[in-house]
């Protein structure tokens, strides 16, 4: 069954168009299943087939270090098949350089073998590391037709770039393979071996080696296709990378390095159009192929790669879902570009990571705002003004040059007294020390001017002012936002435990019967309370009640934001802490005016039969047991108006048939103004009769409307909940 | 409403009176503001004495007199406060974060006054 399980797997992440093609072709899957799937799309046959090409590897017509990297990987890895790969590495090195190339091949896989089982005989067990023991396997490969021949400084400079290359081409191997063969390795599949499956694929390109026209031709279309089918499958990310890659060992093959650009541009193109399916990857990787050809070459290019980039989309339509679903399986490591499977632990840690960094540079944003609003000091009078005065006031007077030149200290003197920090509104004549008064001939000219530019000046000021308050105000909410963000990125981290968690859960122990009964101010519409009864996965129920500032509509949309937002947040699943302090943050943020709102949130737990009560805020709330009545208070300010909040919390064990009551304080401070009783909402609890949740909600609200003759002096609102037990669970005890 | 200027102390008493609900709210707060405006190294002390009734718009108008003198670092108190006022104000959280006295005399005599 093992087909189908990739099948499945397929389905997941593919858009929603090839989804619903792989599912009509489900059929004819079926019938694939039993001979394509099995028998020829196999793994084994796929390692046979890159085996040879790996013997057939060449760089530079002479290195060929990839067969003896990929023996050296297989005999580590998956030491069972090897004997069937050997014959296919021989073959393909033979069909390129004939014996030579087989037998320094041969000798070469024999050095990694002996090696091997040296290491693994010694009773230290040491293993060393992979590409070493290719790069001795390669040395051991040529030194002896070396030393058969004569030793030119050519030969030297081979073996040494053989060597040196074989290196970075076994670590890639060895990534790609477990990749490609699906090797199972302990660690989570990653971006090494992604690139390393790319990798994998580009030397295959290079086996298909240099040939006659028709070879060249067949690399170019298969290339174009491969592009196409990981950017079909991964998007675009991942098929520009393809792109990229392939098209440098094209590049090697045909010197021709214009497909490098080119095919990564197609393969991103094709990917953003992946979610119109096929049709839309090969309309996007045509349109990347004209668009970049054109650029690049002219009109000439175009007709080179058209044709090929046309028979490359025919290969990619024309192949078979099963290959898809195969090439997925393929592919575990692929699903980190796409944010699913087995690596979303790792996705998350990097999402985590991430949102810190966010955190961080709001935070640095928040202290420069910070710094420019806290630097400027005072507004102190100085000497620019007084100056300034001389000039507007002064110039047409003929003193002009004696007072603000030759007796400019004295004059400077006399009026920087007059404007004394803090600067006065207006200056009259009496306020102008005597001696001036007495020097100068136009003191009301003076005065008008100087009282005008003091007017200008303050408006300068309060202006300035008024921007500072908005740089400490935005100061505060980058903080605010920074604080959330970082919050999010622990919580998100947090969420990778819980998970697991929460699949262990049973089912309830409790379920609840709930009755509310709402009444605005009298002469308004709409009630400025607002409530919300969310039941949330893992069977919670939440009440939230909120009670926004005034009446009407302005308080509705207070209150109703507020719980709409505590709403979204619970139901993401973030914790009560965080979610209050968020909202918290938000409201402050939406208004520099005392806008408030209070949140009354009882977080039931109906599988533990548990109630946590948070208040911010809010009235008192009851519980009514039996006979008893229990208060519940918790004094913690109304959200929006600190930046800091800390919610007060009471926990309560449940019982079977418990009341849980609450009420804004349009409720609980109906009676004060008329009778001395604080406290009616406990002491009409203790004397109804009643169990029917609805009908306790009437009870106590028509009663407070009794306070004060039918009419209600502030938004009314009453919620009751009533705890049942579900039979089959055992009573818990009070506390 | 009442308001007293205390120069020797800086501090700007005012006195409520009647019911500080949603009707009254409003008008009680452009005034205060306009004072604290006008003084603004003062402090404020709000007698509520003869206030009978407070309702959540009235603690508005508190903690945000609270919000603007805090980021002033102005100080803010209170006094005379009766049961009802009191209680309100108390589960509301106001009185985790402004202190409350028995009299304008006390409240005079506490924290940076007193120096």
């Amino acid at each position: 069954m093992e087909n189908y399980n990739e099948l499945s797997t397929y389905q997941r992440s593919i858009p929603s168009r090839a989804l619903g093609r792989v599912r009509g072709t489900r059929n004819f899957l079926l019938h694939l299943k039993g001979s394509l799937g099995e028998r020829v799309l196999t793994r084994e046959n796929f390692l046979l087939a890159a085996s040879f090409l790996m013997g057939r590897a060449l760089l530079f017509a002479e290195l060929a270090p990839f067969g003896l990297a990929l023996w050296a990987v297989l005999y580590r890895e998956k030491r069972d098949f090897c004997p069937r790969v050997a014959p296919f590495l021989l073959l393909g090195a033979f069909s390129v350089r004939s014996f030579p190339g087989v037998s320094s091949l041969l000798a070469g896989m024999a050095c990694v073998v002996f090696l091997e089982k040296f290491f693994e005989a010694r009773k230290r067990k040491v293993t060393p590391p992979l590409p070493l023991l290719a790069a001795l396997g390669v040395a051991a490969g040529r030194l002896p037709f070396m030393a058969a021949g004569a030793f030119t400084p050519y030969d030297y400079f081979l073996l040494l770039l053989e060597v040196v290359l074989v290196v970075p081409v076994t670590a890639f191997f060895y990534y790609g393979s477990s990749l490609a063969l699906s090797l199972e390795r302990e660690e989570s599949p990653g971006q090494e071996e992604l690139t390393g499956g790319l990798f994998f694929m580009a030397f295959l390109l290079l086996g298909l080696g240099e040939g006659p026209y028709w070879v060249t031709l067949a690399q170019a279309v298969l290339v174009k296709a491969a592009v196409m089918v990981l950017a079909f499958l991964h998007g675009g990310a991942l098929g520009a990378s393809t792109g990229l890659v392939l098209g440098i060992f094209l590049g090697i093959g045909t010197h021709d390095y214009t497909y490098i650009s080119l095919l990564a541009f197609a393969g991103l193109l094709a990917g953003i159009f992946r979610d119109m399916g096929k049709a839309g990857v090969v309309l996007g990787f045509l349109m990347g192929i004209l668009l970049c050809s054109f650029y690049l070459g002219g009109g000439g290019e175009m007709f080179l790669h058209l044709p090929q980039a046309g028979l490359g989309s025919l290969v990619f339509l024309l192949l078979p879902p099963a290959f898809f679903a195969a090439m997925k399986s393929f592919s575990p490591a692929f699903s980190l570009l796409t944010g699913s499977g087995t690596v979303d632990g790792e996705v998350r840690h990097m999402a985590s990571r991430r949102l810190k960094e966010l955190a961080r540079v709001f935070q640095r944003i928040a202290g420069s705002f910070k710094d420019t609003a806290d630097g400027s000091g005072g507004e102190a009078l100085q000497a620019p003004f007084l100056a300034e005065l001389g000039r507007r006031a002064c110039r047409e007077c003929g003193s002009y040059e004696a007072c603000w030149k030759e007796g400019f200290s004295l004059t400077y003197g006399n009026l920087k007294g007059v404007l004394q920090e803090p600067a006065p509104e207006q200056v009259a004549l009496r306020d102008l020390p005597f001696s001036l008064r007495k020097k100068c001939r136009y003191l009301s000219r003076l005065l008008k001017v100087m009282n005008g530019m003091l007017e200008q000046h303050r408006l300068e000021a309060s202006s300035r002012q008024r921007l500072q308050e908005g740089r400490v105000m935005v100061a505060g909410q980058l903080e605010g936002l920074s604080t959330i963000i970082n919050d999010l990125s622990n919580e998100v981290k947090l969420k990778l435990d819980r998970k697991e968690m929460d699949g262990l859960r049973q089912g309830c122990a409790f379920t609840v019967e709930i009755g509310v009964y709402q009444v605005p101010k009298e002469g308004q519409d709409t009630s400025g309370d607002y409530y919300s009864l969310l039941t949330l996965k893992g069977g919670t129920q939440v009440i939230i009640l909120s009670d926004g500032m005034g009446s009407g509509q302005r308080a509705r949309e207070e209150s109703k934001g507020t719980v709409n937002l505590l709403e979204d947040l619970l139901e993401a699943g973030f914790s009560r802490d965080l979610v209050i302090r968020t909202v918290n943050t938000v409201m402050q943020l939406r208004s520099a005016e005392e806008t408030f709102a209070t949140v009354d949130l009882a977080v039931m737990d109906l599988m533990e039969g548990k109630v946590e009560i948070c208040k911010i805020g809010a009235s008192p709330s009851f519980i009514k047991r039996g006979e008893q009545v229990k208060e519940l208070s918790a004094s913690s300010l109304p959200l929006g108006i600190l930046s800091d909040i800390e919610a007060e919390s009471k926990r309560e064990r449940l019982q079977d048939g418990d009341l849980l009551v609450m009420v804004t304080d349009g409720v609980s401070e109906a009676g004060v103004k008329v009778s001395s009783t604080p406290n009616w909402v406990k002491q009409k609890l203790l004397d109804i009769r009643h169990a029917h949740p609805q009908l306790v909600a009437d009870r106590i609200l028509q009663e407070a409307l009794d306070w004060n003759r039918g009419q209600a002096t502030d938004d009314m609102s009453i919620i009751v909940c009533k705890a049942l037990r579900l039979k089959g669970h055992q009573a818990g005890a009070w506390h | 409403m009442e308001a007293i200027l205390n120069r020797s102390k800086k501090c700007l008493i005012v006195r409520l009176k009647g019911e500080l609900d949603d009707h009254a709210a409003p008008k009680i707060r452009q005034n205060l503001k306009d004072m604290l405006d006008k003084y603004p190294d003062f402090s404020l002390l709000l007698n509520l004495k003869d206030l009978s009734f407070i309702d959540s718009s009235g603690v508005g108008v508190i903690l945000g007199r609270y919000r603007d003198m805090a980021q002033e670092e102005r100080e803010i108190l209170l006094c005379c406060l009766n049961s009802q006022v009191r209680r309100v104000l108390d589960l509301a959280g106001v009185l985790k974060i402004i202190p409350a006295f028995g009299s304008e005399k006390e409240a005079l005599n506490q924290g940076r006054f007193a120096q």
